[in-house]
């Protein structure tokens, strides 16, 4: 029987967006919502094809059509988000957007591929139940049409990491699946990933995870949206801000609702993204009562740059990650590439 | 800042009174376009041109500007390709350049300070920069 050609993954589903890399698409992020085909199309009502998604149906859902892209962002029409955290890999659209993610990140239009993926939760979730879910919803086979070809998709093996992780496996390892960066290996190292739903921190010593050290906070970047969109339609209930719509805006210092309606939003912007990185920072210095154990302290995640310089008057020598954003689905990939590697050369011998 | 995002700031009427508060005007946007188009060179021109990334954190990319700065990118470029096409059949000043550009690669890589290079390219103190595979074992651990 001939043996499908094997597909390595990366992927980081977070509340916020969903990162994806494989050996053969060069990484994307993309939000973590979609649309119903429908809505979309009264997003183009003009019928003139100038937002371009990607249109994707489940087998297990056969008959509904969604369609995903960057433009999601800024549609207007009723966005369907992954965003929760009790129940999440439960949730319907959590599975679709999962299967549009793996679709995505194989180069060929159909057929029948081989995949083997690796993917991060919520450090708290390691080791539990929610572990075990995650794994079964993306082990097994998906069968997914996208722009109006299938794919089988067969996820041979998911391997699960705590999420900061990814980004020290990204600054450990290079693109040839060779040591990059020799000092993580011998380090005892401090990580706190600030995503949009939750801030997780994590240690790791010598490449040994240290569980004492491991803890989710429940709270991100989508609170600061959620607050300051609070505060809009507080203020004008026509605004009908929403978290999605105050991200978009954000570095402005005035909402604009329409042309002839703005809101000033600085004073309570800064007051709210002061209030939520002191609260997440209070956190952690209970969670993390000694912090000069590490050599090392590392801030990654989307929330780095609206956070970053809080966090930098609490731990002044604290690193911020580049890549912050996309690093933990890079690094999920260049583990998954040795952990392939490592089975092939024990298959041969 | 993006390359694409428009440059911005408040402008009042008042900034315009008098020449020299107009020279001062431009002046500061001449600065912010330089700043913005310096920013952008050195790290695009490290997964454009270059076609890789640093994987590393800000520091890093912060020594590799300040080397792109100093000694131009094309010198950087035509290094990394050197080192990464170089044969291992080589005279001794090739052998020696390489090594010499080993260590180049990772002060980049361990952020070292600009002081530690020279000591650095100090070939009796230059060990084997050969890179290594990681202990697959250990990482298998973290699961």
């Amino acid at each position: 029987m001939s043996k499908n050609r094997l597909i390595v993954m990366g992927i980081d589903h977070g509340n916020g967006y969903f990162k994806g890399y494989s050996n053969e698409v060069n990484g994307f992020v993309l939000p973590s919502s979609f649309l119903t085909k429908e809505s979309a199309k009264k997003e183009d009502a003009a019928g003139i094809g100038l937002v371009k998604y990607n249109e994707f149906e489940s087998s297990h859902f056969e008959g509904e059509h969604y369609v995903w892209g960057k433009e999601v962002n800024t549609a207007k029409g009723r966005v369907l988000s992954t965003y929760t955290t009790e129940d999440r890999y439960a949730q319907k659209h959590y599975k679709l957007l999962s299967q549009f993610g793996l679709a995505s990140l194989i180069k060929e239009k159909e057929g029948t591929f081989d995949v083997m993926l690796v993917t991060g939760c919520p450090s708290r979730e390691k080791g539990t139940k929610r572990e075990a879910e995650l794994a079964q919803i993306y082990t097994g086979e998906h069968i997914v049409r996208m722009n109006g070809s299938h794919k089988i998709i067969r996820v041979k093996e998911c391997k699960i990491l705590p999420q900061p992780l990814g980004s020290v496996l990204d600054l450990y390892i290079d693109d040839n699946g060779n040591i990059e960066w020799d000092e993580i290996g011998k380090s005892y190292i401090g990580i706190i990933d600030i995503g949009a739903g939750t801030t997780d921190c994590d240690g790791i010593e010598a490449l040994t995870a240290i569980p004492e050290d491991r803890h989710t906070i429940p709270v991100g970047v989508h609170e600061i949206y959620q607050r300051l969109a609070d505060f809009i339609n507080s203020e004008n209930p026509d605004a009908n801000a929403t978290p999605k719509k105050v991200e978009m805006q954000f570095q402005s210092d005035v909402y604009q609702v329409s042309r002839r309606l703005s809101i000033p939003i600085k004073e309570e912007k800064e007051r709210i993204v002061r209030e939520t990185a002191e609260y997440i920072i209070n956190e952690i210095q209970i969670r993390w009562k000694n912090r000069s154990k590490f050599d090392m302290v590392i801030l990654t995640g989307g929330g780095v740059h609206l956070m970053g310089p809080w966090f930098r008057q609490f731990i002044p020598d604290i690193a911020f990650v580049v890549d912050h954003q996309i690093a933990n689905a890079r690094g999920f990939l260049k583990f998954g590439l040795l952990l392939t590697k490592d089975n092939e050369g024990t298959e041969r011998g | 800042m993006r390359k694409s995002d428009p440059i911005s700031f408040q402008i009042q009427a008042s900034d315009f009174e008098s020449k020299e508060k107009a020279d001062r005007f431009f002046t500061l946007y001449r600065q912010l376009r330089k700043n913005r188009e310096l920013t952008r060179f050195s790290r695009d021109a490290w997964t454009e041109k270059a076609d890789r990334y640093l994987s590393g954190l800000e520091k890093q990319y912060a020594l590799l500007d300040q080397y792109i700065k100093t000694k131009g990118v094309f010198y950087i470029l035509e290094a990394i390709r050197e080192k990464e096409t170089s044969k291992p059949e080589e005279t001794n000043i090739e052998k020696n350049m390489t090594e010499a550009l080993q260590v180049l690669l990772k002060v980049f890589q361990n952020g070292l300070q600009v002081s530690q290079v020279a000591s650095a390219l100090d070939t009796e103190n230059t060990e084997s920069l050969t890179k290594n595979k990681p202990d697959i074992e250990k990482l298998k651990g973290l699961l």
